[in-house]
């Protein structure tokens, strides 16, 4: 197992997390009610709430035929700023963090306040468990903005010598992890900037444990273990051109 | 003859906006664009928001421009120091009160808040400006220093419109104005110095 004390975290200035996502999967579903009075429990700690969905629309052209249907709805608390989000679906918890991003004690101290509150123990069971951090690296644009990455990120795509460096990447790496029982799925990119003067990289950092254990305890521990392992591979992609970026 | 195939629209997750991941991943709380389509071989994805935007009441509009100028800032938060954020919302919000709202305006545009967040970025003024709303939606801001004013007008496309009155000593009141990008503004503003109003030394 990994060690989740063995090693100081490190805390940047301006860390790229543009946001971070932790997800509880759960074996039952929870009716439009009961979703409402969950809503209505962290009601003081997310003042905000907005109901969102998921329409699907099936067309079928040979029938000339159009049907929507509801596919889901959920609520949607969230803090006065819009940084703190709840997303309430049936069988779904999602806490999201948006920038800027403080510290996982802090981030994991709201879930486990909102699980007390909800009261998510010991009755509902938790089936699956998730944990996704999405980076936006700002890299200072030097006027010629091909082949950068490489400088920044560790992973990469190897390409033969007679192909130029890439203007704009997309890739896409899913592995299995044997210390942590989870699944992850990295994906880098360049994305448009937002950042006057700067060229934009993301890292995107998902972990899917399916297998969670049916004690709470065990289930947060194993949540922490994420943390690890996300963090182990969030150090080892970067380089220290790229923490130089997070420090100033 | 083969029949047509069916076309299914599915609901479009913008956070898997890179390659949609078999067995599922972690869920973005990001709001999905306005409409959304993503059309593959056999398969069209789209996402609306809920409910539909025709059904809108005026307060639900201005919640809706507040959250996305918040979640816009979001993205640019960890280069903003020094209270920066936590100020903005605070004159956001008091431009927004539901109660004092005139009927007709426009709620802050988006395009016209994304102009201003490039400016903060570029300038990086030590002096925040006092924040106003024209009736079509775009964020004005003025720094007023005695008789001296700048006052900037942010619009779609990172376009400025500015106002600069200047009345120094001995000499008669400048007045300039004009159109912009945001991006030229250090050069376009450099004749009135700019730094007096913005800069606390």
């Amino acid at each position: 197992m990994l060690e989740t004390e063995s090693k100081p975290v490190t805390c940047y200035k301006a860390p790229p997390i543009t946001e971070a996502v932790v997800e509880m999967h759960f074996g039952d579903v929870l009716s439009e009610s009961a979703r409402k009075r969950t809503s209505g429990k962290v009601a003081r700690f997310y003042p905000t709430e907005v109901q969102e969905g998921l329409i699907n629309l099936q067309l079928n052209p040979a029938a000339r035929k159009a049907e929507f249907i509801d596919e889901d709805k959920w609520l949607k608390r969230a803090t006065e700023d819009q940084t703190e989000i709840l997303l309430i679906k049936s069988n779904v918890l999602t806490w999201s963090q948006l920038a800027p991003y403080a510290t996982w004690d802090q981030f994991s101290e709201r879930i486990r306040r909102d699980i007390d509150v909800i009261a998510v123990r010991p009755r509902r069971i938790v089936t699956r468990i998730g944990m996704r951090y999405i980076n936006r690296i700002d890299i200072p644009a030097s006027g010629d903005s091909v082949g950068q990455y490489e400088g920044y990120l560790q992973g990469g795509i190897s390409m033969p010598p007679i192909i130029p460096p890439p203007s704009a990447y997309t890739w896409h790496y899913e592995t299995r992890h044997e210390d942590v029982p989870c699944r992850s799925v990295i994906k880098s990119a360049t994305v448009i900037p937002i950042v006057p003067n700067t060229n934009a990289i993301m890292l995107d950092i998902d972990l899917i444990a399916d297998v969670v254990p049916a004690r709470f305890e065990e289930m947060w521990e194993l949540l922490q273990q994420l943390r690890h392992l996300k963090n182990t591979l969030f150090e080892s992609i970067i380089t220290d051109k790229a923490r130089e970026i997070f420090s100033s | 003859m083969s029949s047509a195939p069916e076309l299914t629209l599915k609901a479009f997750n913008p956070a898997d906006r890179i390659h949609p991941v078999k067995g599922g991943t972690v869920g973005s709380a990001l709001p999905a664009p306005p409409v959304s389509f993503q059309l593959s071989q056999g398969e069209t994805r789209i996402s609306t928001p809920f409910p539909p935007p025709a059904k809108k009441s005026m307060e639900e509009r201005l919640f809706e421009a507040l959250v996305a100028a918040k979640v816009r800032t979001s993205l640019v938060a960890m280069h903003l120091h020094g209270g920066v954020r936590d100020k903005i919302f605070a004159q956001l919000n008091r431009l927004h009160d539901a109660d004092e709202w005139p009927e007709g305006d426009e709620p802050l545009k988006l395009e016209s808040f994304k102009t201003f967040l490039r400016f903060l970025l570029l300038f990086e003024p030590e002096l925040r400006p006092s924040l106003g709303l024209s009736p079509d939606g775009n964020l004005l801001a003025a720094w007023v220093k005695e008789e001296n004013r700048l006052m900037l007008e942010f619009c779609e496309l990172n376009r400025v419109s500015w106002l600069v009155v200047r009345e120094d000593a001995n000499t008669f009141p400048e007045r300039g104005s004009g159109v912009s990008t945001v991006d030229r503004l250090p050069e376009v503003l450099a004749p009135y110095r700019p730094e007096d109003w913005i800069s606390r030394g």
